[in-house]
């Protein structure tokens, strides 16, 4: 049997716990009643005849019953220690001055801040405790970060029950933002008002600080100062902890190590950060098993070596299979430079057989250059350039059934931070992926085809919300190919004509479906998204979209129809990824097409 | 010649005309003083702002030898005004009979009376200031003889005053004078007065009031008086004194005639005091609303008294024994002092000797008679059976004292102990004005065992009311304001080196020994060491053993140092997790003895296996544990939970400094503690890479791979089973 409790902010609340056992050694020597006996006179007894309606009755133990809902219900400890615990000798009776005083702490843990109690009479001797209300958080101000902390943008705070961890929270929250904003180790402290369910955040900042140096764990078989070359934050630079993260997550995105997590300590000077790693082997198989778009299912097999050579250099061997697409990929990025570089060599080997509506060919790709990666200010980019060469076969479709081409190819990636670090819940930054292929039939190509292909994605979260409320996105691309040759002439592969429609472009058509089965020549497709997140219950998050493209069968240019499909669909964060259903109707200019669902695992827009 | 004899002739005839004028007077005094020549008199007074009148006015005088007369005065509405100092006083009646000697050149006053004074009414200043009343007075001498003067006299004296505030005295009084045999002076020096006086004082607004019974005896050698009376209302502290047959006894030291005048007082004096003990109180602990005091006092002064004169000597309040079943106490104050009281403190030296002595011989009893109040007794302590005592023992002088304080309990139950030893004194100093008390004070835990609640292997409750909620925001100011007190205190509390505190808890195996140094000092925060001490634990399903964990105390608490060491020992190798840095962020390491990495620490601590032995997961788990407890995210408590929990998997958020375990219960059983907070955010969206981990090696990846190379577009997310080798 498996069950799962959910603890309200844990670290935090743990912490208090601590302190509450240290206090309670202390206090049990000094006379800890003292404290509650203070402030049980303070209390003024109820008269059952001032008591509200006080709700569901609930006999919680002898002499004591609780009238009102409590929620959570009490915890084992906690009726021990509000009845008394038979097993122990020393806290077999708990007073009545005592009882209460527990009673209120634990209430207060959960919201209700005005109990009132009914002591025991001698005509009576039953407590009554009126639970009361719950006092919501009616508005938080932050004092001392102006222009730093805009809490504001924490959507999700108001009308929250006022309780301890909630003020964790928003302190953890704070001190987040300042993080993120170069000051690494601020003093964050709040107050909350029980009447009024005001919260006031004190924050003292400290100054902005560099990140002065970064400790890495060693390593047995690389050089852990390697490791830098995927940072995405600046030595001497203002500290971000949204940059560690992200530098975590590209060293666990190609499975480097096991673990890696930074920590990081502030003196006078600076921060000082220490990266922890768990190496593990550096041989990794994995087999594993996916949607994707379109929802076809997929096989992947990769067996890697993650650190080879002390310079940390990669090798990969990946196999993907589904229905459509069949990969065998090797990879090596070989970083051939003695010392720490972010230059280095990436070679890459593929054969892809790819069957489609319209098509069906198999081609192999061998590419051999040198790439270098690069981190300027909130944008991480990775350039290549080198010679490739493709090799064709068509199995079905126009084309000529074997063809060849030797390019130099050049790429450009650029991802912003922000997209890196919302990487499992999209709702900001960009992504641009560009690419030119240059080739002539003069140098072992069988025909000119110089292939230039845009791709981006760019995504708003609206009024920069926290959670979002609305995540607005774009995405587009363009590809074409400069070439004398039309696609009737029945020369090009189809792999390098230009084909619309699915979950990838235009959500209105199946897959690959546009223009039919003589492709284009060019293409572009911009889409837009608008999603609203976190207010339907069960993570369910609705958005509506409207996708545009065009094929042209000339190089950089396109002709009619003008294909555009809008359409609806919701988004639910699974524990497992991101699923993602999609109905749209596609159009070309404005005759109606057919309606087209998608259902996908992990895709994002 | 002539013309000399004329002069003297004329000189001789001056004098002897003045001389026969004098006789005259002395012999017929009625020719100087009359109904008119005091009618012009007033004529005259008048004019200097001095009023009388009266309606009917007779003086009369009698020979009682040649040169002894006595006058008789008898008016009727008398009214004197006299507008300079707004005084006013008008009689009904005023008779007064003098007699005066005139063998001397200066008049002497040889007997007064009879007087009589009917229903005087006066009154002084004026507007708010304004003091009235009314007098009567009746006396004569008891013994009048012809030719000789007067040897004894009563006067009965009543009347009263209102003063500004309406508060009201009365008295009367019989005064019995007496002259003194042997220079036959009638003077306030050389009378015997025998007196008694019944005075009422009353505050109309705040009902409080004096109401006593003087009489007694004074003459030029001693005073005597007896005194019984209540005083009701005037300290809230003290709502009512009454005192019966107090005797103050004031003798006059023989001594030469040209020394200053010294006495002896005594006084003894009983004293019923009424103690403002609540109702409720009063009823729990029986105290008794009346404390008997026994006032005496044996003091060196002038004579008669005076404030401007030295005093010296002790005085002591004995306190009648309190027995009551819950509290047995008794107390005595000794007070030396010598000094000027009119320059009372700075030329006065006060010391007192203060003896408290208090009981709780039956712990048990106490408890019991509180359980159903505010007061009550809380646990564990209820159940505890024993006594307790105080005692308080000190000097102090007016402008400085010290009270060395001493308490103990000698409490126990089945399972617990508290024996506690306090020492320390109570100190004043008082700087003009400013009295700053101060209170240092040890207190002994000498042996103690206490139990705490039952717990769970869960996040215990909340036991403790969290400060950020309340009714009001505070500034600093005002917090910092709060936290001044003109009351200094430090105290010193600690365990014996060898005997600390045993804290018994179901979540050990043995009592957890707690040594405390701490020092609470007013204005100042909680500062000291607590040190926890050896005991065993099993964590990480091991037997290891605490070997120390020392808080030093600092402000906020949160920041407070520790350090700790826990040791596990193993079959080849000892594994030592230290606790540095601070409660707040505890930075957790652990060493092993042989080296070993890091990571393998780790690997052994969570899951009892070398790291190659670990799948991805577990491996996983090792370093987010690692940067969790380097990071101050895993709390002292949590660890605490961690460690005494089989965990299957620890996932750490970096970004949220987050954490989240897998832990297993039992055979199939598994509980998973999350991070989750109340508000969900981009910090909690973010997570802590691009993959989850589900279990022992199976993740969700979100693969990127295909958006770098832009041919796909999408990221997907692959469910994977993964190796490393």
């Amino acid at each position: 049997m498996k069950f799962a409790l959910k603890f309200d902010n844990l670290k935090i609340d743990l912490k208090r716990r601590a302190f509450s056992i240290i206090r309670i050694v202390l206090f049990s020597v000094l006379g800890w009643g003292i404290s509650f006996s203070i402030q049980s006179q303070a209390d003024s007894f109820a008269s059952e005849s001032q008591l509200p309606n006080p709700g569901p009755y609930e006999q919680l133990c002898d002499h004591l019953v609780i009238l009102g809902s409590v929620q959570p219900a009490w915890t084992p400890v906690e009726k021990r220690l509000i009845c008394g615990d038979p097993q122990s000798e020393a806290w077999k009776s708990i007073p009545y001055s005592q009882k209460k005083y527990n009673i209120r702490n634990f209430l207060q843990e959960r919201g209700y801040l005005h109990p009132l109690f009914v002591p025991p009479q001698v005509h009576d001797r039953e407590i009554k405790v009126i639970v009361g209300w719950q006092t919501y958080l009616t508005d938080v101000q932050v004092i001392g970060a102006n222009g730093i902390v805009d809490i504001h943008r924490k959507r999700d705070l108001l009308g929250k029950p006022l309780t301890p961890s909630i003020l964790g929270a928003i302190e953890k929250w704070v001190t987040q933002q300042l993080q993120s904003s170069g000051y690494a180790c601020p003093q964050v402290s709040s107050q909350a008002n029980s009447s009024t369910g005001e919260v006031r955040v004190f924050v003292e900042t400290g100054e902005v600080q560099n990140v002065l140096d970064v400790t890495t764990d060693s390593l047995s078989d690389m050089d852990s100062r390697a490791f830098r070359r995927y940072d995405a934050f600046d030595l001497n630079r203002p500290f971000n902890s949204n940059l560690l993260t992200v530098t975590s997550n590209r060293i666990l995105q190609f499975r480097i190590v096991e673990s890696t997590h930074f920590t990081s300590r502030c003196d006078s000077e600076g921060v000082h950060l220490f990266q922890d790693m768990v190496p593990g082997p550096p041989r990794l198989l994995t087999l594993g098993g996916g949607l994707s778009s379109e929802g076809v299912i997929l096989a992947k097999a990769t067996w890697r070596n993650a650190r080879l050579g002390k310079m940390g250099s990669l090798l990969d061997f990946t196999a993907t299979g589904s229905s459509q697409i069949q990969s065998l990929n090797a990879t090596l990025n070989w970083y051939f430079l003695p010392h720490v570089s972010r230059y280095y060599l990436s070679p890459f080997v593929q054969l892809l057989h790819r069957n489609e509506i319209n098509y069906e060919y198999i081609s192999s790709t061998a590419r051999f250059g040198i790439s270098r990666t690069t981190d300027e200010g909130n944008v991480g980019t990775i350039l290549f350039f080198g010679p490739k060469l493709d090799l064709y076969r068509t199995l079905r479709g126009v084309g000529q059934q074997n063809s060849k081409l030797v390019s130099l190819s050049g790429s450009v990636l650029l991802k912003s931070h922000a997209f890196e670090y919302y990487t499992q819940n999209p709702q900001a930054g960009f992504t641009l992926f560009s690419s030119l292929d240059l080739n002539n039939n003069h140098f072992f190509s069988d025909f000119n085809a110089q292939r230039i292909s845009v791709r981006g994605e760019a995504l708003w979260n609206f009024k920069n919300y926290d959670s979002p409320l609305w995540v607005i996105g774009l995405r587009g691309g363009f590809a074409t190919l400069i070439t004398q040759l039309d696609p009737t002439q029945g020369v090009l592969p189809p792999s390098l004509l230009q084909y619309l429609g699915g979950s990838i472009d235009i959500r209105g058509f199946s897959r690959q479906e546009l223009p039919g089965p003589v492709g284009g020549i060019s293409s572009f497709f911009l889409g837009s998204e608008a999603r609203l997140t976190q207010v339907l219950p069960l993570g369910l998050d609705p958005f509506l979209f409207v996708d545009v493209g065009a094929i042209g069968s000339q190089g950089v240019s396109f002709d009619s129809p003008l294909y555009w499909s809008p359409g609806l669909g919701v988004r639910w964060g699974s524990p497992i990824g991101p699923f993602r259903m999609t109905i749209a109707h596609g159009y070309q200019n404005l005759d109606p097409a057919h309606w087209q669902f998608f259902f996908s695992l992990g895709e994002e827009f | 010649m002539k013309l000399i004899r004329r002069i003297l002739f004329g000189v001789s005839l001056f004098l002897a005309t003045l001389l026969l004028g004098v006789l005259a007077i002395a012999v017929w005094p009625q020719i100087l003083i009359n109904s008119k020549t005091l009618e012009i008199a007033s004529h005259f007074l008048a004019r200097k702002g001095i009023d009388l009148q009266w309606k009917d006015l007779e003086v009369h005088f009698d020979s009682l030898a040649l040169l002894r007369k006595r006058m008789s005065l008898k008016t009727q509405g008398l009214c004197v005004h006299v507008s300079d100092s707004e005084i006013f006083g008008c009689s009904t009646v005023l008779n007064l009979s003098v007699a005066v000697s005139f063998a001397r050149l200066i008049p002497n006053l040889i007997e007064i009376g009879p007087v009589l004074i009917q229903d005087l009414k006066w009154s002084m200043g004026s507007g708010k200031k304004r003091i009235q009343g009314r007098l009567d007075l009746q006396g004569s001498p008891s013994q009048v003889r012809e030719l000789e003067p007067l040897e004894s006299g009563e006067f009965q004296l009543s009347g009263y005053t209102l003063l500004p505030d309406r508060s009201k005295i009365e008295v009367r009084g019989l005064l019995n004078l007496e002259r003194e045999a042997k220079t036959r002076k009638l003077s306030l020096h050389h009378f015997n007065l025998k007196y008694f006086l019944d005075a009422n004082f009353k505050k109309s607004i705040t009902h409080s009031k004096v109401a006593a019974h003087l009489e007694g005896e004074l003459n030029p050698q001693q005073f005597l008086s007896r005194v019984s009376g209540l005083a009701s209302g005037w300290l809230t502290q003290l709502p009512r004194v009454s005192f019966s047959n107090c005797q103050l006894a004031l003798r006059r030291n023989p001594s030469p005639a040209k020394e200053p005048a010294r006495a002896k007082l005594q006084l003894e004096c009983p004293l019923q005091l009424e103690v403002p003990v609540p109702p409720k109180t009063r009823n729990f602990f029986r105290i008794p609303s009346d404390l008997g005091v026994l006032l005496e006092a044996r003091l060196n002064t002038a004579f008669p008294p005076s404030i401007d004169e030295v005093v010296s000597g002790v005085a002591t309040a004995k306190f009648e024994p309190l027995l009551t079943p819950l509290i047995q106490g008794q107390a005595q104050i000794e007070t030396h002092l010598e000094g000027i009281p009119s320059e009372l403190p700075n030329q006065f030296q006060m010391e007192a000797q203060l003896g408290l002595n208090a009981k709780v011989h039956h712990f048990e009893n106490l408890v019991r008679t509180l359980e159903d109040t505010v007061w009550a007794v809380p646990a564990p302590l209820n159940v505890l059976n024993g006594n307790l005592n105080l005692n308080v023992n000190g000097k102090t002088k007016l402008n400085q004292g010290q009270f060395p304080i001493q308490i103990s309990s000698r409490l126990s139950s089945k399972t617990q102990k508290l024996d506690l030893d306090g020492l320390g004194d109570f100190k004043f100093n008082r700087i003009q004005d400013e009295f700053s008390p101060e209170l240092n004070f040890n207190l002994t835990l000498s042996q103690v065992q206490l139990e705490i609640p039952r717990l769970d292997w869960a996040i215990p409750p909340q036991l403790f009311p969290d400060d950020r909620i309340g009714p009001i925001f505070k500034s600093n100011r005002e917090t910092k304001l709060e936290s001044q007190s003109a009351f200094n205190y430090k105290i010193h509390l600690r365990t014996p080196q060898n005997q600390p505190i045993k804290i018994v808890t179901n979540l050990a195996q043995a009592p957890i020994p707690v040594g405390l140094d701490l020092h609470v000092e007013s204005q100042k925060p909680l500062s000291g060491v607590i040190q926890v001490g050896k005991f065993p634990v099993e964590v990480f399903r091991r037997k290891a053993l605490l070997d120390h964990f020392d808080i030093q105390l600092a402000h906020p608490i949160k920041d407070s140092s520790i350090d700790g060491l826990l040791r596990v020992d193993y079959a080849d190798y000892q594994i030592s997790l230290k606790a540095l840095s601070t409660i707040d962020k505890p930075r957790i390491s652990a060493t092993s003895d042989p080296p070993l990495p890091e990571n393998q620490v780790y690997a052994a601590l969570l899951f009892g296996r070398q790291m190659e032995e670990l799948n991805s997961d577990q491996a996983a788990s090792v370093g987010d544990a690692r940067a969790a407890f380097a990071d101050g995210a895993v709390s002292l408590a949590s660890l605490f939970v961690f460690a005494s929990t089989p965990i299957q998997s620890l996932g750490y958020d970096e970004s949220t400094k987050s954490i989240s375990a897998k832990v297993r219960l039992g055979e199939g059983t598994s509980l998973n503690i999350g991070s989750a907070s109340p508000v969900s955010g981009a910090a909690q969206n973010a997570s802590a890479g691009i993959q989850k981990r589900l279990g022992r090696f199976w993740t969700i990846t979100t693969d990127l791979s295909r958006s770098d190379t832009g041919e796909g577009g999408v990221a997907s997310a692959y469910l994977e089973w993964s190796h490393r080798y």
